[in-house]
């Protein structure tokens, strides 16, 4: 079980991935809805890990990525994109994130990918 | 009620207009030469015409066909002394015909169908349907033919702005967050500038495409008047929850495969848009995979495979698709297929994520094929 931090500018996309997280035993912590906010509240909260949206208003995800891995080198952070993002993705993989999740969220990957980078 | 009679024989028109008036209507005008009755500007401002069908230089139902161009909404009663003419008379909508001589209560029986749809509430009723307002796949006008118009917008700043101020429709919207959405690099005054230029032609457009739609500002923020225009997502979203509650399969399964145009301004791709046009093609994905899995365990394989092809068009990492058409295909002994899909997920996931598919796809794909080998041993 992990305690999580979600990251996306939609709401409906944070409920859903809430929910396939706590089905799957994990505990979301908190939420933020951009990359500002994101570096605040991981601060604040100190997740054991971050699913981070890639595409977000104010600040974009890899940004955020760069700033939290900043203030905590280890820090474990996915990112969600959507199909066809594979730049943004290879960006942010150089940039630090552990691992990645394609929307719409699929259940069975997204507890994947977190038990990965919770063992990794 | 405001009637004009059209009759070539002098007696049969004064008699017509006599019993009209005594029914209570008002009769405006009587001719008795056709071209006349044509060219007159009455004809704007009755609600019904009385024509006699045989008629030298033009019959009266070429007369009523011509009017209907005139004046759309008017009501065309026929009055002949020979009812072969009935067919033809009703093939251009007449509202009635009247049969030579006329008696009395047959007349009042036409007024009284007549005021019982008077030309006013025709053109409300008019005025009432308004078209429909395409937002998926692109911006477009639906005039009720379910084929979509599309809009010609002078800039494509100004479909910007519009679908934007569509999409805020509840929210009036200050125009410094229209000019940052719009013109980010340019400075304030240009900006202003560029905001009011965009404003009208957007109006200049919807005002030539025949779209009751306005945009209205007041105090620094502009919003849209929608004036009774229908969005098709909306519709759709709406029909989609009424026909889940319904529990109508049928009429889910239309509406996924035929109702659902294409996503949200997906032509545009404006980023703005983005967040909306996930939740309405994930709202999709949910109904169908659940409308899919129980025509599967319904018995109903091939509807099954109808929608999980479409949902592996739409989401090709989906997995649970092929899953789906793995079992649907199973079931109906099609052996080729279900080893075609396996495959195709194998290399699309390869492909576009750098995976594999989850323990549990590949262990449904192994238990078959052991039950097979096992079956033709």
């Amino acid at each position: 079980m992990a305690k999580i931090m979600i990251v996306d500018d939609a709401a409906f996309l944070r409920a859903m991935l809430k929910e396939i997280l706590v089905q799957g035993g994990h505990e979301v912590i908190t939420e933020a809805s951009n990359g500002e906010e994101a570096i605040e509240k991981y601060k604040a909260f100190r997740p054991e890990l971050v699913t981070m949206d890639i595409t977000m208003p104010i600040m974009e995800g890899t940004q955020a990525l760069q700033h939290i891995r900043k203030i905590d080198p280890e820090a474990k952070v996915i990112m969600c994109s959507a199909l066809g993002q594979r730049q943004l993705i290879l960006d942010a993989i150089r940039s630090g994130a552990k691992d990645f999740i394609v929307k719409p969220f699929q259940s069975g990957r997204v507890l994947e990918a977190v038990s990965r980078t919770m063992l990794g | 009620m405001r009637a004009i009679v059209v009759d070539d024989e002098l007696l049969a028109m004064e008699s017509m207009s006599r019993m009209l008036t005594r029914h209570g209507a008002e009769v405006v005008a009587a001719f008795q030469n056709p071209l006349e009755a044509l060219n007159s500007e009455l004809w704007c401002e009755v609600d019904a015409a009385f024509v006699d069908i045989s008629m030298p230089g033009m019959n009266g139902i070429e007369l009523a066909a011509r009017l209907q161009s005139k004046a759309p909404l008017l009501h065309v009663v026929f009055v002949t002394a020979f009812d072969q003419y009935a067919v033809k008379a009703f093939e251009i909508a007449a509202a009635d015909y009247l049969v030579k001589p006329v008696r009395a209560a047959r007349l009042e029986a036409t007024l009284e169908r007549l005021r019982l749809h008077p030309r006013q509430a025709v053109a409300a009723a008019v005025q009432e349907a308004p078209p429909t307002l395409a937002c998926m796949h692109d911006l477009g006008i639906d005039r009720g033919d379910g084929r979509v118009e599309e809009i010609l917008w002078r800039t494509s700043k100004a479909k910007e702005m519009f679908a934007y101020l569509i999409y805020e429709r509840d929210r009036a919207v200050p125009k410094e967050q229209l000019q940052d959405l719009l013109w980010p690099e340019v400075d304030a005054d240009r900006a202003v500038a560029n905001l009011h230029t965009t404003v009208y032609q957007i109006r200049q457009t919807l005002k030539s495409a025949g779209l009751p739609v306005h945009i209205l500002y007041a105090g620094g923020r502009y919003r849209v008047d929608l004036g009774g225009v229908k969005l098709d997502c909306e519709q759709w979203e709406q029909a989609l929850d009424r026909a889940v509650a319904d529990m109508d399969e049928g009429r889910v399964f239309r509406l996924l495969l035929d109702g659902y145009r294409g996503d949200y301004l997906q032509s545009e791709a404006y980023l703005w848009a983005e967040n909306e046009r996930e939740r309405l093609r994930i709202k999709w994905l949910q109904c169908a995979s659940e409308l899919a899995s129980r025509l599967e365990q319904s018995g109903l394989p091939a509807d099954a495979i109808r929608l999980y092809q479409e949902i592996q068009k739409r989401f090709p990492v989906w997995e649970s698709s092929y899953l789906g058409l793995m079992r649907a295909h199973g079931q109906i002994g099609n052996v080729l297929e279900v080893k075609s899909q396996y495959a195709k997920l194998v290399r699309v996931l390869e492909e576009e994520l750098g995976m594999q598919p989850e323990r549990e796809t590949t262990r449904w794909y192994e238990a078959w094929a052991a039950s097979r080998s096992y079956t033709s041993e």
